[in-house]
């Protein structure tokens, strides 16, 4: 009888450890999951998607004024259905729309990624009154269905160095 | 009867292992709801493993 119960308790250990497993598989593997990568100078950022709940809600780009700014946004569908969704990316500034940049449909089969690309001109974006030796931020806003992204894109300035003596 | 000790010692590891590794790459992507399973599922393992070794007289 009391082998029976010890057992038994060994049982429940092994259920939760399944269980545990099995939350882990369900809960946090499948879904849709979405990376982005943005321009940081030279480099290349990762966003991944655990991120954007911690630090990156406001993820930040870094280019210079009149250079262009490539992003690339991955959409990793871990579901046993294609997934389907209109992305549209805008930059916005002050609250307000400057420019819309991509309107697409993107659709993943199951267990497949797919990839977006867009370039922000920089150039196209100088507003009046500021000048290139000045630095300037603008929201860029990625909607995914119901998933909104924003990052901000600094523009910093490029200074022309003085001419040698 | 050392050998079952040894081999549950190692079973003992290997779940520990597999649940440390789980827990690193994938608990950022674990829903609240589904931390908080995982938390009281956790506990409830724990504890039915030490009845069980309680059991056993340890």
């Amino acid at each position: 009888m009391a082998a029976k119960r010890r057992n038994l308790f060994l049982y429940l250990t092994l259920a939760c450890f399944l269980g545990l497993i099995a939350i882990f598989v369900v809960d946090g593997y499948l879904g849709v999951y979405d990376t982005l990568y943005i321009p940081s100078g030279e480099r290349e950022q990762k966003i991944e998607a655990g991120d954007w709940s911690q630090w990156a809600e406001w993820g930040r780009a870094e280019i210079g004024w009149g250079e262009k700014a490539l992003f690339r946004y991955e959409v990793d569908n871990r579901q046993f259905s294609t997934y389907s969704a209109e992305v549209k990316v805008s930059v916005w500034h002050s609250r307000e729309k400057v420019r819309d940049l991509l309107s697409k449909q993107i659709v993943v089969d199951a267990f497949k990624k797919g990839e977006l690309e867009w370039v922000v001109n920089t150039a196209e974006l100088l507003p009046s009154g500021i000048s290139s030796e000045q630095g300037y931020e603008y929201t860029v806003i990625i909607d995914r269905g119901e998933i909104e992204r924003k990052i901000i894109l600094y523009m910093y300035p490029l200074v022309t160095p003085p001419p040698p003596r | 009867m050392k050998l079952e000790y040894i081999l549950i010692g190692f079973g003992i590891l290997f779940c520990l292992a597999g649940i440390g590794y789980l827990a690193a790459v994938y608990v950022k992507y674990l829903s609240e709801a589904g931390k908080l399973v995982s938390l009281l599922v956790t506990v409830g393992m724990f504890t039915f493993l030490g009845k069980y070794f309680e059991g056993l007289g340890w």
